[in-house]
């Protein structure tokens, strides 16, 4: 949708940029949603291996400090926001360069 | 969240002064055209702020009456009187509705669909000035005076709107000139047979009186097909006359 929007132009650099970052960051996502799965079974069954009953509620507030102190996480996120940001300003400046030199009327 | 909005911040800072400073390559989105390629880094050359590109940026440099005549840098031409005369026909401030640019170094690229609107009134009407190789020689053009606009539309030649054969066929047995049978010059609505040898007035009458058809006036009434036995013929007492 996106390469459609943009009439596919293989001129301007800052578009390119933007489409190219969106592709790295829905794979950073992808990652990031890989390891809150593994997360989420090790949990489960660390839990069972203890002798606690497992309800979705109990596992998902475990879930959630586990999801904050756990180093991989960490490690993601650290990678991931700064990558988010930079999308969100390349895709802020292109719509700001759209928006000056395009005739709107 | 503190991360998040710095990261976002600097880098709206950074890639905005990057775009300012190499906009030909962090925005452009197509090659300029060859005479062009000097403005390349001077997007407000022709880019109005939030407005795009519009007619009045391109006559700061392209003055229409010089247009085909001499280049922006005032160096004379050869002779391109069609170029020139197109464009003085043009509407003023009108450049956009067929120039564009961004398509490369070829200008021949950079023209939109040409629309006739952006002609003059007065020009629209002179479809030959620019169609000369367009001149119908066929019978049915051969002769007519009028404006190619009563048949013809501007989005294309065929299909006209009018079918001669659709009123009366032009067969071999009538192959005059417009003007033999449509004598009010203009005027394609109103026709007359009298005007060859065939069909005189005074010989019509006595072949039609002969026949006891005294309402003979409008012609194509019977003969619409041309021939010489009339299809549905008008009684003397038949009183339609148009």
């Amino acid at each position: 949708m996106i390469l459609i929007h943009s009439g596919i132009h293989f001129n301007a650099m800052l578009p390119w940029a933007a489409t190219a970052f969106m592709l790295i960051v829905t794979a950073s996502g992808h990652v990031g949603q890989y390891l809150l799965k593994q997360v989420r079974e090790e949990v489960k069954i660390k839990m069972k291996q203890l002798g606690l009953e497992v309800t979705e509620d109990i596992l998902e507030r475990q879930h959630y400090w586990d999801i904050l102190t756990l180093k991989t996480l960490e490690q993601w996120r650290t990678l991931h926001i700064p990558m988010v940001s930079v999308l969100m300003a390349l895709t802020l400046i292109h719509i700001l360069s759209i928006t000056f030199f395009l005739n709107w009327r | 969240m503190k991360v998040l909005l710095f990261v976002f911040i600097a880098s709206a800072i950074i890639l905005a002064a990057l775009a300012a400073t190499f906009p030909e390559v962090l925005l452009n989105p197509g090659p300029l055209m060859k005479s062009h390629q000097k403005l390349e880094k001077k997007c407000l050359s022709c880019h109005e702020p939030f407005a795009g590109v519009t007619s009045t940026q391109c006559i700061r440099c392209h003055k229409q009456a010089d247009i085909g005549v001499r280049k922006v840098s005032d160096i004379v031409l050869s002779k391109d009187t069609a170029k020139a005369l197109f464009h003085r026909g043009v509407i003023a401030a009108s450049c956009i509705d067929c120039h564009v640019d961004h398509r490369g170094i070829d200008a021949a690229k950079a023209l939109k669909s040409f629309k006739h609107e952006a002609l003059s009134q007065v020009r629209q009407k002179e479809c030959i000035t620019c169609h000369q190789n367009k001149t119908p020689r066929n019978a049915l053009h051969q002769y007519t005076k009028g404006q190619c606009s009563e048949c013809h539309t501007t989005s294309r030649w065929k299909p006209a709107a009018f079918d001669h054969n659709r009123y009366f066929p032009l067969d071999g047995n009538h192959t005059a000139n417009c003007a033999a049978c449509h004598n009010e010059p203009g005027n394609y609505k109103k026709y007359t047979c009298y005007n060859c040898h065939e069909h005189s007035y005074s010989l019509m009458v006595r072949k039609h009186e002969k026949e006891g058809i005294v309402n003979f006036q409008n012609c194509m009434k019977c003969h619409r097909n041309g021939n010489r036995e009339g299809q549905g013929r008008e009684g003397s007492g038949d009183k339609d006359d148009d």
